[in-house]
């Protein structure tokens, strides 16, 4: 008999939508305050990325559990791995997307330092 | 945080890396993508090296026939596929294994964007003219070369998996061998002595498997290393400007590369990862259907972006001009700094220059749009559409043994 595998935690849309809510968020706010004072744009980035951080591993926490599940390779748990995959690669994404912003915004102020 | 600065200033000093540090870069490289795409490829290379260590230790080539569900990316349903040990083994890596699904997507992804910075690369140069600087000429055939390289190890990594795109790769792949038969060249015989079969086997898998993880990244590697080289001690393409004194004004203006260009480099790698990352999350892209041994490629199966300009244009004109066209490009690129050696680099004096690197961006455009818009006209197989080779050729690869 096939064990069905169920996963008690949050859906992958739901995942997805809570942590692009966050990450579009959190990047529009560290791009502006780079303009502002690069050390609040620092602040603002490190609390973003603790947020994300800590999406990133509950996501990665469920892939696990959906893979060590017993009775896991039905074409439906494949689709349900995939889909937690790809909000964490998102997830991931965006933590260093907003790391990025943060070197290239110190280059910038290093040019403008330069040029005053 | 103290600490850490001294920890930090400490590593600078036992490795001696101060003085690496602080050369001075020219301040107009550090923006303009002309001079930074090639770090992205570099980049590109190391993603492919680590994500490639994982995906060798869990990969199994082999031709054995297997069983495997459809992938899930293409929406078959359920049911079963035929496919070999190969293919079974990245379809495990890809659905079965936890992050295995991240895992191979970046890889392919990195891959994509290694092949798209190359070009880009090749074409930046080309236009800045950078093989006129002293040194330039040596980098720019280290450059042909590594583009080239990086094009077989795509088509090298695309085999392995053995989907039916892949067996397409190779065999496209090894038409390209069986050109020099038209020459008189025995190059067929040899690449038949190094894979000690006419058709695809565990041996031939086994030799593309190792070229692919062992031998091209390691060429790769140390020409990438020479190149850096290079430039560090050479300096980078110096600006296209035809007025000398704004262009003095541009070479002196410089800038340490540490803090300056190094904060630069840590956010270009880290949103280039971003970057793949976010492909993976949007648009996974599929395993594609198994290859069976013996079954031939049926038509509608189209080769991966990189090499699709050479598949348009092979199965639309004559094979003998078609076939060639890669090996005519890269030479005609080897030889371009021994005839492009008069003037400046600024574009007004070499537009003629530019003009024949728009060329090539044009060649290689055209048939890679084409080929996605268009059924092509001419209904040949890979194994057909060229004429028989000379009375000395080899036979070359096909799918299966080749009957007397």
């Amino acid at each position: 008999m096939m064990l069905e595998v169920v996963v008690q935690g949050l859906q992958p849309a739901a995942l997805a939508y809570m942590s692009a809510a966050v990450a579009v968020v959190g990047a529009i706010s560290v791009f502006g305050l780079l303009y502002v004072d690069r050390r609040w744009a620092s602040y603002v980035a490190l609390i973003v990325e603790v947020i994300l951080l800590s999406l990133f591993v509950y996501s990665v926490n469920l892939v696990y559990t959906l893979y060590s599940a017993p009775g896991f390779g039905s074409l439906h748990d494949i689709e349900l791995g995939i889909a937690y995959q790809r909000v964490v690669a998102g997830v991931l994404s965006a933590m260093l997307f907003i790391a990025a912003l943060v070197a290239i915004g110190y280059y910038m102020e290093l040019q403008r330092r330069g040029h005053e | 945080m103290k600490a850490l600065v001294r920890l930090w200033e400490l590593v600078i000093e036992r490795l001696h890396l101060k003085e690496f540090l602080e050369h001075p870069v020219p301040r107009y490289a550090n923006i303009n993508p002309l001079y930074w795409i090639g770090d992205v490829a570099v980049v590109s290379f190391f993603i492919l090296a680590v994500t490639g260590f994982a995906l060798a230790i869990l990969y199994v080539p082999g031709l054995s026939p297997t069983v495997t569900p459809p992938d899930p990316l293409l929406g078959h349903g359920e049911g079963v596929y035929h496919a070999t040990r190969s293919y079974a083994s990245v379809y495990r890596i890809t659905y079965l294994t936890p992050l295995g699904f991240i895992l191979r997507q970046v890889h392919l992804w990195a891959a994509y964007m290694m092949i798209f910075a190359t070009l880009t690369h090749f074409f930046a140069k080309f236009i800045l003219g950078s093989y006129k600087r002293r040194g330039g000429g040596a980098l720019w055939v280290i450059g042909v070369f590594l583009g080239f390289l990086t094009i077989n190890q795509a088509v090298l990594g695309y085999i392995l998996p053995l989907h039916l795109d892949g067996i397409l790769a190779l065999q496209i792949g090894l038409n390209l061998f069986r050109y020099f038969d038209y020459l008189g060249l025995p190059v067929g015989q040899l690449i038949l002595s190094v894979l000690g079969s006419n058709f695809v086997t565990d041996q031939v898998i086994k030799t593309i498997f190792v070229l692919h993880i062992l031998v091209v990244p390691a060429v790769i590697l140390v020409l990438i290393g020479l190149k850096i080289n290079g430039i560090l001690y050479g300096g980078v393409s110096p600006p296209p400007i035809k007025d000398e004194a704004l262009r003095q004004k541009a070479l002196e203006e410089k800038e340490p590369f540490y803090p300056h260009r190094f904060a630069l480099t840590v956010g270009q790698v880290l949103l280039q990862l971003s970057v793949i990352l976010m492909l993976v999350a949007l648009t996974p892209l599929p395993l594609l259907e198994p290859w069976v041994p013996g079954e031939q490629v049926p038509a509608g199966v189209r080769p991966p972006w990189p090499v699709m300009w050479y598949y348009t244009y092979v199965k639309m004109i004559d094979p003998f001009i078609s076939v060639g066209l890669p090996l005519v490009l890269v030479l005609f690129a080897l030889v371009v700094p021994l005839l492009d050696r008069r003037g400046g680099v600024s574009i007004e004096e070499r537009w003629i220059w530019v003009l024949i690197a728009i060329v090539y961006i044009a060649v290689i455009g055209y048939g890679t749009v084409l080929g996605y818009l268009i059924e092509l006209p001419k209904e040949l197989t890979p194994l057909t559409r060229i004429d028989i080779p000379p009375e000395h050729a080899v036979p070359y690869i096909s799918p299966q043994p080749v009957s007397p």
